[in-house]
């Protein structure tokens, strides 16, 4: 860089140049120009270096310029001015930038410095105020707009509405609507995604319709059908407004996809999407997750495969679709499928880990854990939030409860998921007393524990036999922290009591439980009955449980294995013939276990008369077909 | 397997074999339970430092219970299965659940 001496040339070069900063090392050379030649003290050129560094995307250089706005001469100068342009494009750089807050410190030392405000300020302060979302300090902001007479601006108006709406007071933004003289397509369009965002599809349909027909844009259409497209029942509404519309844009018809998609109509859907004039990848995904969610998930995969384009949202539906309909390893392959590029390379996101983690866990892949773990850590994820949750679950879930304790550990604000996780993952390995233990340190941080939560402390209770502390866990909810138990619970105290032998307080518990017992209830109450020979019991619960899911194979076996303990082997026949007769079938035993990276499933055959005495020739025998052992390979 | 298991003084439980058959036709159905049969090709497709990890569909029985905690001694291996509700860790013929499940 060489220093010229002509002031024309040393302006525009180091005009030119400061809009090029990205390193501190730059933006030094430059303060360091500016302190040798002085050319700040000239307001014009400063006035234009601000505003060229406040332009620029980089961090340094905005920071660059409130450094010279506030802390040289220039500020002191500057501060008599009538104009607030300036002032307003530093507000700019905090209102919409990553720290709204500051705004307000930058409003009030405008204020201070008598700077007269103008309609672009206070749209500013209210565009921090619902970032913030501290709605006391956009009712400040409103009282000043309207003492500074500016309450009737139009503009500032609907900056009003927004800021009322986007903190979550959607009727203090209706009273400013109401209290409008004038309105234009904005006020009407924010006030009508007020009321869609606040679940009132109702009012925003009573603002649609005073809405003049020559105002409503392709804005308002699409945010009547979005409101429609998350009621229940509000297909017919939307397609309604659907035919209506003078226009549709990308927007309309992806909206009416999906909302024909959420209320089942997949013939639709599919006339919709092939009438579609365009299609983007947003499309493409509905169709994807619709597919995935009503369980077609083969289609889902031919929706997918012929996209030309995809992004990780479409990616991570397809994995969701699979987790959701038990395709584990689908769902991993795609996981890996994105990370090595071979089909379509997309960067994962947090979503994506939390898709394929759930995958995980579910199939016991430790080295599959520990691999995406590692690729966590590489690419600086945040490990907290979901992220967090999902790590701790699967590794509680793979059989590693230190490797969840040391990830629980290290998240520095853990929440009450981030509890309930590791409590639960503790529960599940009958570590009882540690899961009691960290139970109560939760207490004392004063973490408000809530159903989840004891769900998985009364669970690590049945699991450890800690029949006293469930009792306790128990009264504790209710009367401490004032909490309603639900079945879930119920059933919890249940199975607490049956594993442990206390049949018959059991059932009067089940007796006396103020909510009608489910299935899983009563199944619990059936199991510990076959367990502990408990016939006098367990025949009329098992005898209701039919009566109740005759389509469910697991009440029968119960009852079956209850006649079979007292050898009424006659009763037995009549069971499993009946079974015969509906056509029930025991769900097989399987057990899978993962080596170097593959997953083998086992199977019990009916056909397999071989004691495993000589492995080899066991298993040898299997590979070649003749046994019911099946191997999957991921 | 079932031979060194023998000479450890395993002797099958047929207590949840509810088949209305001899003892023989019980125990050969014990020896089908699937985590069986993934321990068994654990024990000679994986190394001697290795933790075998299951996964069972259901509960794990008693006697595939008593099997897995013999073979964690015999062999020296530590195995976790995950059945139905719960992980069962056994090491040196003990498991994590002190036979409470």
């Amino acid at each position: 860089m060489c220093v010229v001496s002509s002031s024309n040339h040393l302006w525009s070069s180091t005009l030119s140049y400061s809009s090029k900063c990205r390193t501190q090392f730059e933006v030094d050379q430059i303060h360091a120009r500016l302190i040798k030649t002085k050319i700040l003290e000239n307001l014009l050129f400063a006035t234009k270096l601000i505003l060229n560094l406040l332009s620029s995307p980089h961090v340094l250089s905005i920071k660059f310029a409130r450094y010279l706005f506030f802390s040289t001469p220039f500020f002191k100068s500057y501060r008599n001015r009538d104009d607030p342009f300036l002032w307003n494009s530093i507000i700019k750089t905090f209102s919409h930038g990553s720290d709204p807050e500051s705004s307000f410190e930058v409003f009030v030392l405008m204020l201070e410095g008598g700077v007269l405000v103008d309609s672009y300020s206070f749209s500013l302060m209210l565009k921090a105020c619902s970032r913030v979302g501290i709605v006391s300090r956009g009712i400040q902001v409103h009282g000043l707009l309207v003492k500074c007479d500016f309450g009737g601006n139009l503009f500032v108006q609907n900056c009003l509405i927004c800021m009322y709406v986007k903190s979550g007071c959607v009727e203090l933004g209706r009273q400013v609507f109401d209290m409008m003289l004038e309105r234009d397509s904005v006020s009407y369009n924010v006030m009508i995604d007020g009321y869609v965002k606040s679940q009132r599809v109702d009012l925003a349909r009573e603002i649609f319709e005073v809405m003049p027909n020559e105002m409503r844009n392709l804005i308002t259409w699409n945010a009547m059908i979005g409101g429609y497209v998350k009621v229940e029942d509000g297909f017919k509404l939307a397609w309604g407004l659907f035919e209506k519309m003078p226009k549709r844009d990308l927007v309309t018809w992806n909206l009416m996809l999906d909302c024909c998609v959420k209320s089942r109509k997949i013939e639709l859907a599919h006339i919709l999407f092939d009438r579609m004039p365009v299609k983007d990848v947003v499309s493409w995904a509905i169709m994807v997750d619709g597919h995935a969610k009503e369980g077609n998930v083969d289609l889902a995969r031919s929706f997918f495969d012929q996209m030309v384009v995809r992004d990780v949202i479409s990616c991570n539906a397809m994995m969701a679709g699979y987790v959701k309909n038990g395709r584990y390893r689908e769902a991993v392959k795609v996981f890996y499928d994105m990370l090595s590029g071979r089909d379509f390379s997309y960067s994962p996101d947090s979503t994506s880990l939390v898709i394929v983690l759930s995958a995980v866990a579910q199939l016991g892949c430790i080295d599959g854990g520990v691999a995406i773990h590692c690729y966590i850590k590489e690419n600086d994820f945040r490990v907290g939030g979901k992220l967090g949750v999902s790590l701790i679950y699967m590794y509680a879930k793979c059989g590693s409860p230190d490797n969840a304790m040391s990830v629980f550990d290290d998240i520095k604000e853990k929440s009450v998921d981030h509890w309930n996780a590791m409590i639960g993952g503790l529960a599940v390995h009958g570590l009882g007393c540690l899961a009691f233990d960290l139970f109560m340190k939760m207490m004392r941080q004063s973490i408000e524990p809530d159903g989840i939560t004891y769900i998985s402390v009364l669970n690590a209770c049945a699991h450890s036999g800690m029949v006293k502390e469930g009792l306790i866990c128990f009264e504790i909810m209710r009367r401490v922290h004032m909490l309603k138990p639900k079945l879930q619970h119920y059933g919890c105290m249940v199975d607490i009591l049956s594993r442990a032998g206390h049949v018959e307080v059991a059932t009067r518990f089940v007796q006396d439980m103020p909510i009608e017992p489910n299935d899983v209830v009563l199944r619990t109450l059936l199991s510990a009955c076959s367990n502990h020979d408990n016939l006098s019991i367990g025949e009329p619960v098992a005898k209701r449980l039919i009566e109740l899911h005759s389509q469910d194979p697991s009440s029968y076996v119960l009852l079956s294995n209850i006649y079979a303990q007292f050898g009424m082997w006659d009763y037995v026949r009549r069971i499993r013939s009946e079974m015969k007769d509906r056509d029930l079938k025991k769900v097989p035993g399987c057990s899978w276990i993962e080596l170097d990276g593959t997953i083998h499933e086992f199977f019990v055959g009916d056909s397999y008369h071989r004691e495993i005495e000589d492995i080899s020739s066991t298993l040898c025998r299997s590979l070649t077909g003749n046994s019911k052992i099946a191997y999957f390979h991921l | 397997m079932m031979k060194d298991l023998k000479h450890a003084g395993y002797l099958p439980d047929t207590s949840e074999v509810l088949l209305d058959t001899g003892e023989e036709e019980r125990v050969n159905a014990l020896s089908r339970h699937s985590e069986r049969l993934a321990i068994a090709f654990a024990l000679i497709s994986s190394g001697p430092e290795v933790t075998i990890r299951i996964v069972k569909n259901l509960r794990i029985c008693i006697d595939c219970h008593h099997v897995a905690k013999l073979v964690s001694k015999i062999y020296d291996r530590k195995l976790v299965i995950r059945d139905q509700t719960r992980f069962h860790h056994f090491k040196n013929g003990l498991c994590s659940c002190k036979d409470y499940w």
